[in-house]
């Protein structure tokens, strides 16, 4: 098979010396990155750019490319540890990857998402080598009007995640749209909302909503809370890998993270917190024992954090097919394509098929020195937790402030972070849920520029939006979710059942 | 563990968050002060690096190019520091610029975001609270269709749309671009009426927009879209420049068929207002250096935009004049906001 020679020669040219050490620089880079809250792979990508002008190109783009899939490896290690998600990807991995480590399970959260991420890594590469031109064009189907479709069954879907009271849980996505129209209106340029601050026109980062909610917020209650001489009980070196009862059970959420992450990874906007709750909404449903999400089920983990792996592989197939770089860190990559005359687009792969086998070599290659690199990792951020809290909170602190601040360079971001995390820390105490906020704050973006860029597109006939086979089928189906979760509600409230746990 | 512990957790935690805070705040607080007074009779600069604050995310061409211009003033000695001030259409970024001390050690990245946001009424900042030092790029706006297009030249497109008023829809990358301006000169110069779509996720996703058959063409940068114009995927119809694009030599200018639109997307170094006149020289010269190289010019081609040198007092012409068509097409339109 053509495919299968391709990739023995790009082997050959990625197991070079020098392939090999960019592409274990890109990796360890990729999981500090990770690991660091705040501190995203855009970041490193555009301050090592201008090294990999000076090397060959096809180890510039190893090591970029290297940094940006290994920063979804670590992002889950401070989700774990602390609640604090380090990247947004990550949000849902607190819910119960945090319950985990409380119950002296962290380490087998930790190992799981680290073998996960590689399961569903190399199952994202593999679909990226065999379907890359095909897939592209599923990709471009998408126009504001399918966005707008995806964004509305997306917030009925996603929005109940841990399944709390549907009043609590409606006000914190309701919430989390109208902050999402804090700063420029995308359509038109006009202000809005910004009651004349400046800083507010660049809207509200969901990024640091998540950090203060989630991350800032646990520290308030931990010091608030009652003393304790660490925050979990010591575990022995056995106890810090998975036992055969969770690796059987994170094997299925693995292997269906890996593909549903995959698809998700191929549409413009946050895809990797997309796919990730997706992910786990899918483990919560499928699962034969639901009760236990939110208090500590390992495929909460291991489902979400294959997903948004394997999302970063989704990402690369519109950038390595068409040219199209839908996020930041990926536009970064075309740079690093183009300062060497490479033209990223439909031709990459038949002008420079050198090039494109050798990095997607080197992506398997990668794949594996990351799960070599985080794994006996697992120990060592372990034992962060034998630190006691009164010494781990004030550096989990300073940490998450450097990384805030490293997001726009800007000291108003941080006074957002506080606020958010006092309003978490309120909110917690209240019973409301952060992750929904965090899902109306995306989703709420996409919901607007669909529907807006949509109208103008359909030239002001919305029934255009149902008449279109993608956004149809995606309206229909919420329509019928809502439905159903309306008929339910009600027999639920005649039968007497206690309403709280209806869910959508 | 000690019984006063969790009050001392509550007190070094509330101590580092505001030391943090106040330390990170430090070099944002300080107010424009002329600093007139220090000139000494021999300039020696720059002593420190010389920070660029690029009003976009990493990623952009904007920010690739401000890094290019870093990494080639290294070996120069001459120090840069590159930092993305993301937001408000690049208002941020420009604010901070502005208030910097001018000293030179701060400059700003410019590009035609700020004259179009204050047309617009989203800022108060022009070209006039800064002291401009010198252009090094531009973008010539480009409209593209698909290849299955029934558009085969831009004259077509044009007759349609005085044919089907409104019906045309042409896609743009951002609410504040200059291909927006490009398109409402278009429509004032041709006498002709089509929908604006803008894509709110910048050129990749306008180029897939227009590949999905969502919108009938798009007004962007050459480099938004180079590997599916190169692969015959899209169809550049018109370049929007005084000259033809070298990379695409077959493609006419809209002033080759008759219509006297030209749409640039420049960049050049501005610095706060007050920076001393040697200073500004003196970056100038350095900069100038630099661009003048193959290396950059190579660099140019290869990310498909193109070389433009203005000297500090035709970039300020040139930012004059940029400014006022702005600002008619502005009322024109109405796209003044305010």
């Amino acid at each position: 098979m053509e495919v299968i020679s391709n990739l023995i020669h790009g082997f050959q040219l990625a197991i070079t010396p020098q392939a090999l050490v960019a592409c274990l620089l890109g990796v360890i880079i990729g999981t500090i990155t990770g690991v660091l809250p705040g501190l995203g792979p855009t970041g490193a990508m555009a301050l090592l750019l201008p090294l990999s002008f000076g090397m060959d190109p096809a180890l510039g783009i190893i090591m970029l490319a290297g940094i940006y899939y290994g920063s979804m490896y670590g992002g889950s290690t401070t989700a774990i540890l602390v609640n604090m998600p380090g990247e947004t990807a990550s949000v849902v991995t607190c819910i119960d990857g945090y319950q985990m480590a409380k119950k002296g399970r962290g380490g087998a959260a930790m190992a799981v998402a680290a073998i996960g991420s590689f399961v569903a890594g190399t199952l994202g590469i593999v679909g990226l080598m065999l379907f890359a031109p095909k897939l592209a064009l599923f990709a471009v189907k998408f126009g504001p009007v399918e966005f707008f479709a995806l964004a509305v069954l997306g917030l009925i879907l996603l929005s109940n995640v841990t399944g709390k009271s549907m009043l609590k849980t409606m006000l914190m996505v309701f919430l989390g749209i109208m902050l999402s129209t804090i700063g420029i209106d995308p359509q038109e340029g006009v202000e809005r909302l910004t009651f004349g601050i400046l800083n507010l026109q660049q809207g509200i980062e969901f990024t640091i909503v998540a950090m203060g909610f989630f991350g800032i917020s646990e520290v308030l209650r931990v010091v608030g809370g009652p003393c304790e001489k660490s925050s979990v009980p010591n575990v022995r070196f056995r106890d810090l890998y998975p036992n055969k009862e969770e690796i059987k059970r994170s094997i299925n959420p693995m292997l269906r993270g890996g593909v549903i992450g995959f698809i998700i990874g191929l549409l413009p906007g946050p895809v990797n917190f997309i796919s990730s709750l997706v992910s786990y909404r899918m483990e919560k449903r499928l699962s034969k024992h639901p009760e236990e999400f939110g208090k500590g089920a390992v495929e909460g983990v291991a489902g979400p954090e294959s997903a948004n792996n394997s999302a970063a592989a989704g990402a690369m197939v519109p950038l390595l097919a068409l040219g199209l770089p839908f996020t930041a860190a990926t536009a970064i990559l075309v740079s690093g394509f183009l300062v060497h005359g490479v033209a990223v687009g439909p031709l990459l792969i038949r002008q420079h098929a050198d090039l494109f086998w050798t990095v997607i070599a080197s992506m398997y290659i990668g794949n594996v020195m990351l799960l070599i690199f985080n794994l006996p990792l697992v120990g060592v951020f372990a034992s962060v937790l034998k630190i006691p809290p009164k010494i781990l909170m004030p550096i989990i602190m300073l940490i998450t402030i450097a990384g805030a601040y490293s997001i726009n360079n800007s000291i108003f971001d941080l006074w957002l972070l506080l606020i958010f995390a006092v309003i978490g820390y309120f909110a917690e105490k209240a019973d409301f849920d952060g992750a929904p906020l965090v899902v109306g704050l995306v989703l709420g973006k996409t919901l607007e520029t669909g529907l807006r860029g949509g109208l103008v597109l359909v030239q002001g006939d919305i029934w255009q939006f149902f008449k279109r086979p993608i956004s149809g089928t995606m309206l229909y189906i919420a329509i019928l979710l809502i439905v159903y979760s309306v008929v339910r509600f009600i027999y639920a409230k005649n039968k007497k059942v206690n309403t709280n746990t209806v869910e959508t | 563990m000690f019984k006063v512990s969790k009050k001392m957790t509550i007190f070094i935690v509330a101590i580092l968050t505001l030391a943090l805070i106040a330390g990170c705040g430090k070099g944002e607080g300080q107010k424009a002060t002329p600093d007139a007074g220090k000139q000494a009779s021999e300039l020696k600069f720059p002593e420190k690096p010389i920070t660029i604050i690029v009003p976009f995310k990493a990623g952009g061409g904007t920010d690739a190019i401000a890094r290019k211009l870093a990494n080639m003033l290294q070996p120069k000695g001459v120090a840069v520091l590159v930092i993305n001030k993301e937001g408000g259409g690049a208002n941020i970024g420009f604010t901070e610029a502005a208030k910097a001390k001018p000293d030179g050690y701060t400059l700003a990245f410019n590009t035609a975001n700020m004259a179009i946001n204050y047309a617009m009424g989203l800022s108060e900042l022009t070209y006039k609270d800064f002291e401009p030092i010198i252009a090094v790029n531009t973008d010539v706006g480009m409209i593209s269709v698909r290849k299955d297009s029934k558009y085969k030249t831009i004259q077509d497109l044009i007759n349609d749309a005085k044919a089907n008023p409104g019906k045309l829809k042409i896609g743009v990358g951002s609410a504040g671009s200059p291909w927006l301006m490009g398109l409402a000169k278009l429509k004032d110069k041709a006498k002709i009426d089509f929908t604006i779509a803008v894509a709110s996720g910048g050129g990749a996703e306008v180029a897939s927009n227009l590949l999905g058959g969502h919108i009938d063409a798009a007004c962007h940068a050459p480099s938004d879209m180079a590997g599916l114009m190169k692969s015959g995927d899209l169809r550049p119809l018109a370049v929007m420049g005084d000259e033809r694009n070298p990379n695409y030599p077959d493609v006419p200018t809209l002033k080759e068929v008759g219509y006297d639109v030209t749409q640039l997307g420049p960049r050049g170094f501005i610095a706060p207002k007050g920076t001393p006149k040697e200073v500004v020289k003196k970056l100038h010269d350095i900069f100038k250096e630099v661009i003048d190289t193959p290396e950059y010019k190579e660099y140019m081609k290869n990310q498909d935009t193109e070389y433009m040198y203005l000297n500090t007092e035709d970039y300020t012409k040139f930012l004059e004049d940029e400014l006022k068509t702005y600002i008619e097409l502005a009322e024109k339109f109405s796209l003044k906001k305010k």
